[in-house]
């Protein structure tokens, strides 16, 4: 079985190599970023920037866009193409087909992120490279007196601005004396009045000079870049500045810049977290396909991208009201249908990690965990597999 | 010794709600055996390649049953004992003619040296040897015809299933294949063929069975079914005019009506192949 799946999938390669636009496709790949940043960029810095955008978009939207595409219409349940003369092999045929799918989409990924590579080694930067925070606590002053209490770990530590409440972030030894890095952090509206601030936290530092602020810029809602002079071991200070807004983070989320290197790691980074995502989108397709028409194989990809990449944005807020007033109040609410659905679809994991784009597009190195994000989906996408070629054994070839 | 039983077979084709949109097949029952070769015929839509795709597995009946050698189709045996030709030749266009052989060649088991002695054997048998590196797309449709037959000769199945199989063919290709399954037949194989071309099916058919929307109208051997018992056909050479003369003289006197007496045509495929067939060689 085994030989003829792989007969199978070098037949299909061959047959996508060997498209009269293949070269063609191939040199447009390589070129897009480059070109892009060449045409488009005024300035070094400009450059630098298209090229990290150019390759992190790409790699995130047109990817999966292209798996979900490329998958609808992969595979030729009906007679017209190739494998009727072994008719009853169709399940060797969708997983041969499948695999040759994978192939020629990593190929095509590899082209296009070798583009970004190329790119970066012309007109781009070094990333900076980060440490993250060693463990939160938080403090709270009552009565004129500072009150310490433990974090959650690893997990999400809230300080709520109504009780004067702060976080306190471990920071790892710093080098120098600068003090640079980013605060990726999450707010839970309280519901008793509108949010005001664009960035409802300040930053300051604890060390041997004593506390003192840090000047931060806001680099999207949910992040904040601080930076500094540091004396020693340090302590992050980072208060909720806005009373309607709880606000939580976790030790991996504040990141301190320690060094520079070039991006070929990165974009390796991103490049398998991408592909990993979207086989996953193409091994979904063709779980449907195996049953349905391409079209509505194509509509399912587009649903199910969409359900990733969108829904787990939608709701997570409301959710981590109730359960901050069920750690205060020791009552757990009653919710309704819609609102265990819509924690149910926030607590979906997302295709991509935000965070590693982020990284990348805020010329920072893209954290290690990528690979165990991208192991994770593809073994989402390897489980699908076998269903599908079992589904497409069963379908009946009326045409 | 091969064979293919189909019992009482009906299909049923359903929309999505269940409805019967069509019955392509009402009560078929036919059987094959090894070195005869069995033709159906009947106009579109009659059943015959949906009675080829239950046959090969490509879809379930409603009710009844075929079995290839015995095993119910789809199966592993049944799969290695059948090679199926479908209506429209279905090869990968980029590939060239030897290796979609080895291609299936692979497909049907066999290690990389015996499928490429194979392919390069039937790419001659098939008069495809000039065009063995030249890619499937750039192929006429009798050119893929032929190929798609040669695509299912390299697994050797012991039971051939042919829709169409001189389809897009010129009748030198069509005489070639059917030389080819004349030669299956002289191997002892199994051969279901289906045409709607009748003459194309009245040279190489052993047996044949006539199908109108899903059902037998007649079934039987071309002697049973073609002789025409109340008249005889006399052919003379040389054409003696006083031998004529006086055979129906004779007959004459033995009140027997001659109904036709004349130089005999050729049929045009027979005239084409002969100056065909001088100019190529």
């Amino acid at each position: 079985m085994i030989r003829r799946v792989l007969a199978i999938t070098g037949a299909a390669l061959m047959e996508a190599l060997r498209a009269r636009l293949s070269p063609l496709i191939a040199l447009v790949l390589v070129a897009a970023v480059p070109m892009t940043a060449l045409v488009l960029g005024e300035d070094a810095d400009t450059r630098a920037w298209l090229v990290r955008s150019v390759t992190a978009e790409g790699l995130r939207v047109l990817l999966p866009l292209g798996a979900i595409l490329g998958g609808g219409f992969l595979l030729k349940p009906n007679l017209k193409r190739g494998w009727t003369i072994l008719p009853a092999r169709r399940a060797e045929y969708f997983t041969g087909g499948a695999l040759a799918g994978a192939l020629v989409l990593m190929l095509s990924s590899a082209l296009f992120a070798g583009g970004g590579l190329i790119g970066n080694l012309a007109f781009g930067s070094d990333l900076t490279v980060t440490s993250q925070g060693v463990e939160i606590n938080k403090q709270r002053e009552r009565d004129g007196v500072t009150v310490y209490a433990e974090g959650k770990g690893e997990g999400y530590t809230w300080a709520n601005p109504n009780y004067n409440e702060e976080l306190l972030a471990e920071l790892p030894a710093q080098p120098g004396n600068d003090l640079s890095g980013t605060i990726e952090f999450r707010m839970v509206w309280t519901a008793e009045g509108a949010p005001r601030d664009r960035a409802p936290v300040a930053v300051a530092l604890i060390d041997a000079d004593g506390r003192h602020e840090l000047e931060s810029r806001v680099l999207s809602r949910y992040r904040l870049h601080f930076h500094g002079r540091v004396n020693g071991p340090a302590q992050l200070v980072i208060t909720p500045t806005d009373p309607v807004l709880i606000i939580g983070t976790t030790p991996d989320r504040i990141r301190v810049e320690v060094d520079r290197t070039g991006a070929t790691g990165s974009i390796l980074r991103l490049w398998v977290l991408c592909v990993a995502a979207a086989l996953l989108c193409l091994s979904a397709v063709l779980l449907v396909r195996a049953l349905a028409t391409a079209p509505t194989a194509v509509l399912a990809g587009l649903l199910l991208l969409s359900v990733l990449t969108m829904l787990p944005n939608l709701g997570p807020t409301s959710g981590m009201a109730r359960d901050r007033r069920a750690a205060v109040e020791g009552v757990r609410p009653d919710i309704t249908l819609a609102q265990r659905l819509e924690d149910e679809l926030a607590a979906i994991p997302r295709l991509h990690p935000e965070t590693a784009f982020d990284e990348y597009l805020g010329a920072r190195v893209v954290p290690g965990n990528a690979w165990g994000d991208a192991g994770l989906r593809l073994l989402a996408a390897l489980a699908m597999l076998p269903i599908g070629a079992l589904l497409f054994r069963a379908r009946q070839i009326a045409r | 010794m091969p064979d293919v039983e189909i019992t009482n077979l009906s299909k049923t084709f359903r929309d999505f709600f269940g409805r019967r949109r069509v019955q392509a097949l009402d009560g078929l029952s036919l059987s094959l055996r090894g070195g005869e070769v069995f033709g159906l015929l009947g106009p579109n839509g009659s059943g015959k390649s949906t009675t080829f795709k239950i046959a090969v597995g490509l879809l379930r009946p409603s009710s009844g049953q075929v079995t290839i050698n015995g095993h119910k189709p789809g199966s592993l045996a049944a799969r290695r004992a059948t090679g199926f030709l479908p209506e429209d030749s279905t090869l990968l266009p980029f590939l060239n003619a030897a290796e979609t052989l080895r291609l299936h060649g692979a497909l049907a088991g066999l290690d990389r040296a015996t499928a490429a002695k194979k392919a390069d054997e039937l790419l001659e048998r098939v008069d495809l040897k000039h065009a063995g590196k030249r890619r499937v797309k750039g192929f006429s449709k009798g050119m893929q015809r032929r190929l798609g037959i040669a695509s299912v000769l390299i697994a050797d199945p012991d039971v051939f299933i042919l829709d169409e199989p001189t389809s897009g063919l010129d009748p030198l290709g069509a005489v070639l294949v059917k030389d080819l399954i004349a030669d299956l037949r002289k191997q002892g194989k199994a051969i279901l063929i289906s045409s709607h071309l009748l003459g194309e099916l009245e040279n190489v058919c052993d047996r044949v069975a006539f199908l109108n929307k899903g059902k037998l109208l007649r079934e039987g051997t071309l002697d049973e079914l073609l002789r025409e018992h109340d008249v005889h056909e006399l052919r003379l050479s040389p054409p003696d005019p006083e031998a004529i003369k006086a055979l129906a003289a004779l007959a004459a006197e033995k009140g027997l009506k001659i109904m036709s007496s004349r130089a005999p045509m050729r049929t045009l495929e027979q005239f084409y192949i002969k100056i065909l067939g001088k100019d190529e060689s």
